[in-house]
This record gives C-alpha cells, structure tokens and sequence, in this order.
C-alpha cells in the first residue's frame, strides 16, 4: 500500500509573468421572498411604523427579532406591541463596508433592547458625531416616511 | 468505542491576496498533491474526500467541491462538502475524524480551499468591498444584512462589550496581537503577510470598525491546504511522523448575538474548548499545552479566545500579551504560523492550515516556526456571526 516517502517538493512561487484570460461576469438572483409567520411584524412595521415582539407567556420572553414559536419551549409566541425607545447594549462605528453600504459609511451598527424585549436588536442609530455611540446610551427609533417593510424602514437617534 | 484518528500527511499552497494563474479545483489540486506527497499516498488510496469550501459566491460556483472531487480523480469515491464560515476547515476536518473514529472508512483526505479576489466590484474598481458583499449574504439577511453589516462589525459588537465589561482588550494590546502575528509570519514560507510593524503602526492605520483599525483584521486569502487522515490499523503500518487528533470539541452558538445570554465572550469557544480537553484529558492547558493555532480574524478575537480556552480568567487575556506569554519566546506561544493576520484567511482552507501546522510542530518538521520541543498544542476554528460556530482540536505528536 504506501510507497516510501518522496523528498518533499516546494509548490512553485506564483508565475509573475502570467497573463490570465478574465473576463467580467455577475451571478443574478430575483426573488418574490415571504416573510411566512414572521409578517406581521413587516406588516405593522410599513403601515402602522410600529414595532412588534413576539411574546412566549410561559417563559416570560418577549423576543426582537420576532420569532412565531419560543425556542425555549417550542410553544407558539403572541405578537405584543412594543415600545419605540431602548438601551444601546454594544455598539460600533463602521468605516469600511460592502460594496452595497461603501458610500454610506462611517455608520453606526449597535445590539439596542428595545423597551419591552427580552433580547436584542441589530439597528443604525444616526448621530451628529458617529464617535459618540456608547454603551447605555438611551435611544428612540424614528420611523421613515416612506417604508417598504424592510428592517431599515426605521432608526435610531439618541433619546 | 471510537478509534483513533492519526494526521499521516499535510499540503498546502502558500496563501495569497490573489492566484491569478490558479483556478479553486487547481488550488486544491495542487494542496492534495502536496498532502499525497507528504503521507507517500497515491490518490487512488484515498477511501473518502471531504471538502471545505465556505462560499459558493467567491468560487463563482455552487457545488464546487463536486468539480475539485472530479479534477482530482475521486471519481466514484464517497465525497463530502461541509461548510461552516469561517470555521469551514476546522467542521471539515471534524467530518473527517468522524468518518475514521465511527470505523467507516481508513483513510481520508481532508481538503479546504478558497478563491474571492475574483469578485470584483468595476466601479469601485477594487475587490475587498466585493469581498465583503459576498460574506455579508452569510449574515441574517432579513434582520441583520440590510442594516450595513460587515464582517469586521460582526466580531466589533463583542469585542466593545467585552471592553465595557472588562475594560480590557485594550486597543494597545490589540495592537501588540498584530505585531506579533505579522512578525511570526516571516517564519512561515507559506505566508500571505510578513511584515515588520510598531504598535504605533497598528493605532494609526486607517480605520476600518471601531475599534478596529485596518491591523487589527486579519487579511482575506485564496489558497488551499489538504490532509491526509488515517486509521490507527493505517498508521501503524507506516513509519513516518504521525500526529494524532487526540482531542475535538465543537459548539455552535445562538446565530443573532442579541439572543446570546452574554454577548461579550466566545460562548461557542468555551464549550468547545471544555469538550477537547476533556477528551484529551487536559486538566491544566497552560501547563499541557506547548503552542496554540487561534482564529485571530481580528486582533480581539485573538484575547478573548485565551480567555474562552482557559488560558486565564475572563478579562485577563490582554495580560497575556502584555506578559509576552503567547510570544513566540513565551511559555504558551500563539500562532507560531502569523495566524490569519499574518499567514492569511483563506476561508476553507485556513482550518486545514491551523491543524496542518499544528501536524507540523508536534512532528518536529515546522522549520523555523519550530516551537522547542513541541509536543501538544490547541487548535481553535471559528466562523458564524460573532463566533457562532467554534471546533477546537488537540493535536499531538
């Protein structure tokens, strides 16, 4: 079965003098996507610009995301309404971003817990001075005027 | 019972910022010779394939490890893909141990590989935004996608939290990971990154997260790096040197870090690391441990796992750096290899990579990156939103 070892060999250095062939090409995907159990939450959040946890009574957690069933206890969640205020938890300021946000930055991203809601929420909060996001820090969502029912339908600003 | 698993070959391409000349099936064409060479295997001995391969938008390709199973001649061999993040190395070679322990095959190749420099965006006309779009589909798309996250805010969440819990890592110790890593990396042929730099260097280069400045990440690589994994009937029958994965440990945490119950440490890193050492029965890691191979995707990342692998407790990894513990001249060194921020990130292949150069110390074959005397060390893989997958492995010679 196995050969004696061979004196080992040095993968060659990248060929500089190399001229490959490319040529330029994108992977395209449409969708129609269902927000399934979830959109009611979307549903709230584009005509009402309200903001909906999902409550499971037995285990006394209101979660933000929504989810339809705790996944504690697999029991269904009720949608309860929440407040529109919260606390930043952790936070950052991103300089540097995807393609899609590049021209957007700097821009900061925080985990907020929304008054009423057991866990927590990755939201923009939008400041004067984006060195100024802190931990603690109270905060209130703004809603857009025009929303699509999109996560980024809404904001925050400090309180 | 679960039998053993031994490390008989190791190959790896040196990871670079981009192989022009080399497509992802002749990048892991070219690690799976080198781990054939290494274990004096041909490919047709090789009873089982499993692939990492992370992202099917940077290999331009869903399914790709179908067509790597092809280019290396597989054909008609049992074969696997396994992807998980940034942690995709370190599930495939979980995968492959458990194909060798269950007693379902004897020998398995283990093979991780990654293009990405092929995205390309024209009118920035620069790849790492394209890059980063294409992690960034790997983040919730419905909560979390669409608010700008990138994968360097994903791990800055916890790291500020830590900080605010802790008051450590400091952007100073930070930056002494950095220095550190990109030192070592002049000792590893097959680094992307060597580089000579001040921890000035570090705080003052461009910022990209806070607080994160542009040395504080780890680079993004293509490259491919293979193993061969054998039985113990197998390896006895060889003589060469062997290393052995004597521990393993996995945990994959809640994926929305706002539903963690702390958020400011490596859940997912603490229980895996908990299992492999209770598997490689390791009371005392600072003690039992020569040198460890950690994720440093980000300088933080680095300090926060010495916590969550019990090198010291919370809060106190950034006296380790401090210290000089995890110097290559400390008692502990970590990433003799320059990790991701010096050797490089090839997301595949970068678990493969950390246990191959593991294979490598506790063999007595790591050149100048030879840790004196090395004889077991940690490896940590991790990938997921804010470390949601972690595999840990103890290797040993």
């Amino acid at each position: 079965m196995p050969k004696p070892k061979p004196k080992p060999k040095k993968i060659s250095e990248p060929d500089r003098s190399f001229v490959p062939f490319e040529l330029p090409d994108r992977i395209d995907m449409n969708y129609r996507y269902s927000f399934g159990g979830i959109s009611p939450f979307f549903r709230a959040l584009k005509e009402e610009g309200k903001i909906l946890g999902a409550r499971c009574a037995r285990c006394k957690k209101t979660y933000l995301p929504p989810r339809i069933h705790c996944s504690q206890c697999y029991r269904p969640t009720k949608w309860v309404p929440l407040g529109t205020e919260g606390t930043v938890k952790t936070c950052t300021t991103v300089y540097y971003a995807t393609s899609r946000f590049f021209s957007k930055t700097p821009f900061v991203c925080a985990y907020i817990q929304v008054d009423g809601a057991d866990t927590l929420l990755l939201q923009n909060i939008i400041l004067d001075d984006v060195t100024q996001a802190r931990p603690g820090m109270r905060v209130r969502a703004v809603f857009k005027p025009e929303r699509k029912g999109e996560i980024s339908d809404f904001y925050f600003v400090p309180v | 019972m679960s039998k053993k698993v031994a490390i008989l070959g190791y190959g790896t391409t040196p990871f670079r910022a981009r192989w022009v000349d080399k497509t992802y099936y002749e990048l892991a064409f070219a690690a799976a010779k080198a781990a054939l060479d290494d274990a004096g295997l041909a490919h047709q001995e090789i009873e089982s394939a499993v692939y990492g391969i992370y992202n099917e938008l940077f290999e331009r390709q869903f399914m790709p490890d179908v067509y790597v199973h092809d280019y290396l001649g597989l054909g008609l061999k049992p074969s696997l893909r396994v992807t998980a993040g940034g942690a995709t190395g370190g599930a495939a070679i979980h995968t492959g141990f458990a194909q060798i322990a269950s007693g379902l095959y004897d020998i398995v190749l283990v093979l991780g590989v990654e293009k990405c420099s092929d995205c390309y965006n024209p009118e920035l006309k620069s790849s790492t935004p394209e890059v980063l779009k294409g992690i960034i589909y790997s983040a919730d798309m419905t909560f979390e996608a669409p608010l700008g996250l990138t994968p360097a805010a994903s791990y800055a969440l916890p790291t500020v939290a830590h900080m605010e819990k802790y008051g450590s890592p400091t952007e100073v110790q930070m930056a002494k990971v950095s220095v550190k890593n990109h030192k070592n990396a002049f000792n590893n042929p097959f680094a992307q990154r060597p580089e000579r730099i001040t921890i000035d260097d570090v705080l003052n280069s461009k910022k990209i997260c806070h607080p994160f400045k542009f040395y504080d990440n780890c680079l993004y690589s293509e490259g491919a790096s293979a193993l061969v994994l054998v039985s113990e009937k197998m390896a006895k029958k060889l003589k060469r040197p062997l290393g052995w994965i004597t521990g393993l440990g996995a945990s994959t945490d809640m994926a929305f870090t706002g539903n963690r119950p702390d958020y400011s440490e490596f859940g997912s890193s603490i229980e895996a690391g908990k299992a492999a050492y209770r598997m490689a029965k390791i009371k005392n890691p600072v003690k039992a441990l020569d040198f460890a191979e950690m994720h440093d995707a980000f300088t933080s990342a680095e300090i926060m796992s010495y916590e969550a692998f019990g090198f010291c407790k919370p809060g106190d990894g950034g006296r380790l750096i401090d210290e000089g513990v995890t110097e290559m001249e400390g008692s502990l060194p970590v990433n003799p290899s320059g990790g991701l921020i010096g050797c490089g990130h090839a997301v595949g292949a970068t678990g493969v990579m950390q246990v191959g150069e593991a294979f490598l110390q506790v063999t007595g074959q790591a050149g100048k990156r030879q840790v004196k005397g090395a004889r077991k060390g940690l490896v940590q893989s991790i990938g997921g939103p804010a470390t949601s997958w972690t595999f840990a492995f103890i290797v040993e010679g």
